[in-house]
């Protein structure tokens, strides 16, 4: 575990094996220009740990999370997953992990069924499995009414939801979802935040990025907090917070940012609202 | 407000502008054309006018006017940016909003090249006819100018306005058809010898939008009274028909945009019991066959890609119907034409897949299977095209040698240009438009990768089947019918070689630098 009491928060020195964990980086480093996005993070993820990775916007999460994936080169540093090297095994790394990236589209021009079919074939199951999967996937998310339509045509959750459901089709030891409940409704978040929790009691491991805080400090068991490129704090959850909410330590190693007095203060003032328009309509005459 | 709205178009429409390549490229291309057409209807009208030929200005008018409306048309989100849907949340009219909307149409590069071209065929104009017509030349041309721009909005208008994909979808197979009509429409006008009887033509359309202002200026010079008149009255209630119409369509925009169109169906055959899903009939279950099969249903789902599904059969239609109104010599150009072109289809895979190809990626599929499968789908429209019209060429062929021989060298063209297309598509992938994006709005085609992309596929496609043509020329024109056989043998085996050749670097190159290619692509143009 990282020193949580380590201000620079990136350890120099991780004794770990990586090949030991179920998603380790070492010096894991990403600059575009002058500009360097994730600066020599090391993180190691154990084996059926559900793991937050937490940060504000711009943080580094998703870049990190690309360059572990195989999705992007880092300029620096390496990943494992399950044991093996994302850049020299890297079909092995990628049979062990399914994948929910935040942000980048997938053929949605394909019916959810089709999506899922399709991913099945990529990752060499056979077709039975593959067709037996999807339908309970598909029920278990509560996706089958829209099996036959179109992902482009799907609602923001709806895709949220085939997404994880494409990560999840070939059984992997690794599960890396980005922001899996954002614009999910409150039952469906408690569907798979149930289905993440068996998956991990089951030996699986699952590393979710979040902005949602309640959602890391419920369902997490250990978080790292990523800003500006490294990570800030990482341990187990208790351990993190010790004794404070999760959002209180997270404001704490990001800085807060709080509304100046007497700013916006015309806002909802009706007088003032009325006086502005009045004005307006005087200077249209 | 009309002062707030032109700023905002202004504004817009140079940070467009600024560091676009793209942008600049298209502009640069739309005027190029736009004054050759210009000085060759200039002259047309000159002799026209010279000769007091009657309708000569109605038709080099209306045939300006129509351009405009397909420049209008093909590139609808180009450099307006006055968006009626955009204002739809506040408490604004159309009413309000039409005059910035109609001056915003000269603050953009076709809007200034309307006005030029105005100016062009009044000065023209002015020198031929009588001295007394030249305030009606001023007037009405005014007018036409304000048709012009007018009849460009509102076709804008009416083929956008909707937020439905499905909508979205259908406008673009509908624009692609009637756009393919058009061009093979022209061609066949073209070998027609239409272009010579402009005058003709505007005889007819002087009673449409398109020529009433300049069949008013005609009849007025040569002392028609009643039909100057009537045409005159006729040009305006056109105008203020089209201010009318357009204010309802600007009306329609800012009332509840997000309601119009219609809803996503389910596919009709995708959850069916028994049948199989995603894969195509005779595909077997694979990763390959998972990819190609994925393809090429994309072809017909994905607006982007549909109008190559539409091009290569029409492509076929004109050559044939040239063979029988031109030259029978015409098939064989439209036989080699379509094997070089088919190439083009399959220049951009990667671009094309764009950030959806972080699936294949993650999934761990082989390079050779990434690669070659989608590829096969992408070369597929166009080889089926050419089979049919190999087979049409052989069939209508008097000379069955020639055809045969002219086939080979077709087909070993074809294979080379598929060779090019997978070297392009591997070393040189650029991002698109979304799938969805008309082909005539999306705006990747101008990027210099993109210009190489279409340049290679159809300058180098050729060179492998170099030694063919000539050896099979040589013996044609010899009567040796063992040069014959041997150049048919060579048209394939030399471009098969090279496609080899080029797989294997192509299947290395993928190996090697996948991360690098998604990197390239992994953001659709907006």
């Amino acid at each position: 575990m990282t020193d949580p009491e380590n201000s620079q928060g990136t350890p120099q020195i991780c004794p770990t094996d990586p090949t030991t964990q179920a998603l380790a980086v070492r010096g894991l480093t990403k600059s575009y220009g002058d500009a360097t996005v994730v600066n020599n993070i090391n993180l190691d993820i154990p084996k059926g740990a559900i793991y937050g990775i937490v940060g504000p916007n711009g943080a580094g999460k998703t870049t990190m999370l690309s360059m572990a994936t195989g999705l992007l080169r880092p300029n620096k540093g390496t990943a494992w997953i399950s044991g093996f090297n994302v850049w020299e095994e890297p079909n092995d790394a990628k049979r062990s992990m399914g994948l929910l990236a935040d942000g980048l589209p997938i053929f949605d021009r394909l019916t959810g069924k089709e999506l899922l079919t399709y991913v099945g074939a990529l990752r060499e199951l056979d077709e039975g499995i593959v067709d037996q999967r999807s339908e309970e996937l598909l029920e278990a998310l509560g996706l089958k009414e829209a099996a036959g339509k179109r992902v482009v045509d799907y609602s923001a959750g709806m895709t949220k939801k085939i997404l994880l459901a494409q990560a999840l089709i070939h059984n992997p030891k690794v599960l890396i979802l980005d922001e899996p409940l954002e614009a999910v409704d409150p039952v469906s978040g408690r569907l798979i935040q149930q289905i993440l929790k068996n998956f991990a009691q089951t030996g699986g491991t699952v590393v979710l990025s979040s902005h949602v805080m309640e959602l890391v400090e419920g369902l997490c068991d250990h978080v790292a907090i990523i800003n500006r490129g490294v990570v800030e704090i990482a341990g187990h959850v208790d351990e993190v917070r010790r004794g404070r909410s999760l959002t209180d330590v997270f404001v704490d190693a990001v800085g807060g940012a709080a509304l100046q007095e007497g700013s916006l203060s015309w806002l909802g003032a009706s007088e003032g609202h009325s006086e502005g328009q009045n004005q307006n309509e005087d200077r249209a005459e | 407000m009309t002062k707030t709205l032109l700023k905002l178009q202004l504004t817009l429409w140079g940070r467009t502008i600024k560091g676009n390549k793209a942008a600049i490229v298209m502009m640069s291309l739309i005027s190029f054309y736009a004054l050759m057409g210009l000085f060759g209807f200039g002259i047309f009208l000159a002799l026209g006018l010279g000769q007091d030929h009657m309708g000569i200005l109605a038709g080099v008018v209306s045939v300006g006017m129509v351009a405009y409306c397909i420049a209008a048309f093909m590139w609808p989100s180009g450099e307006g940016q006055l968006d009626p849907t955009a204002f739809s949340t506040m408490p604004l009219s159309a009413k309000q909003l039409l005059p910035g909307f109609a001056i915003g149409t000269l603050l953009q590069s076709r809007g200034i090249i309307a006005v030029i071209c105005t100016v062009a065929t009044s000065i023209i104009a002015a020198v031929f006819l009588p001295v007394g017509s030249w305030p009606m030349i001023v007037f009405m041309m005014a007018v036409s100018l304000v048709t012009t721009l007018l009849l460009g909005e509102l076709l804008g208008a009416l083929t956008s306005g909707s937020s439905s994909r499905v909508s979205n979808d259908r406008r673009t197979v509908l624009t692609s058809v009637v756009f393919m009509v058009f061009v093979v429409g022209y061609n066949m006008l073209i070998g027609a010898d239409g272009m010579s009887r402009i005058d003709a033509i505007g005889a007819y359309t002087k009673w449409t939008p398109f020529g009433a202002g300049a069949g008013a200026i005609e009849a007025f010079a040569v002392g028609l009274w009643g039909e100057a008149g009537l045409l005159t009255l006729l040009a305006f209630v056109y105008v203020a028909a089209g201010f009318w119409l357009w204010s309802q369509l600007i009306n329609r925009a800012l009332t509840a945009p997000l309601d119009q169109g219609g809803q996503g169906q389910s596919a009709k055959d995708s959850a069916g019991e028994g049948k199989k899903v995603l894969f195509l009939p005779g595909i077997p279950w694979s990763v390959g066959g998972a990819i190609f099969s994925r393809s090429l249903r994309y072809m017909f789902r994905d607006s982007r890609l549909l109008g190559s599904m539409i091009v290569f059969p029409l492509l076929g239609v004109l050559f044939i119907f040239q063979s029988f109104t031109v030259e029978f010599f015409m098939i064989y150009v439209g036989l080699i034409m379509m094997a070089v072109f088919a190439g083009s289809v399959a220049t951009n895979d990667f671009g094309y897949d764009g950030p959806s190809l972080w699936l294949n990626i993650v999934a761990g599929v082989k390079a050779r299977t990434l690669l070659m499968p989608r590829h096969w789908a992408s070369m597929l429209p166009g080889s089926v095209s050419i089979v049919v019209f190999m087979i049409i060429t052989i069939v209508l062929a008097e000379n069955k040698t020639t055809a045969v021989l002219i086939c080979f060298i077709g087909l070993g063209i074809f294979i080379s240009s598929a060779a090019v297309a997978l070297l392009v598509t591997t070393f040189n992938p650029y991002p698109t438009s979304k799938p969805g994006t008309s082909p005539w709005g999306d705006r990747s085609g101008y990027s210099g990768a993109a210009f190489v992309g279409a340049f290679a596929a159809l300058l180098l496609g050729w060179i492998p089947t170099i030694p063919t043509i000539a050896l099979g020329i040589f013996g044609l024109v010899t009567d040796q019918m063992w040069m014959i056989i041997l150049a048919e043998v060579l048209a394939i085996i030399l471009p098969v070689a090279v496609y080899i050749g080029v797989a294997k670097v192509c299947i290395r190159k993928v190996e090697k630098d996948l991360p690098e290619i998604f990197d390239k692509v992994k953001t659709h143009v907006k």
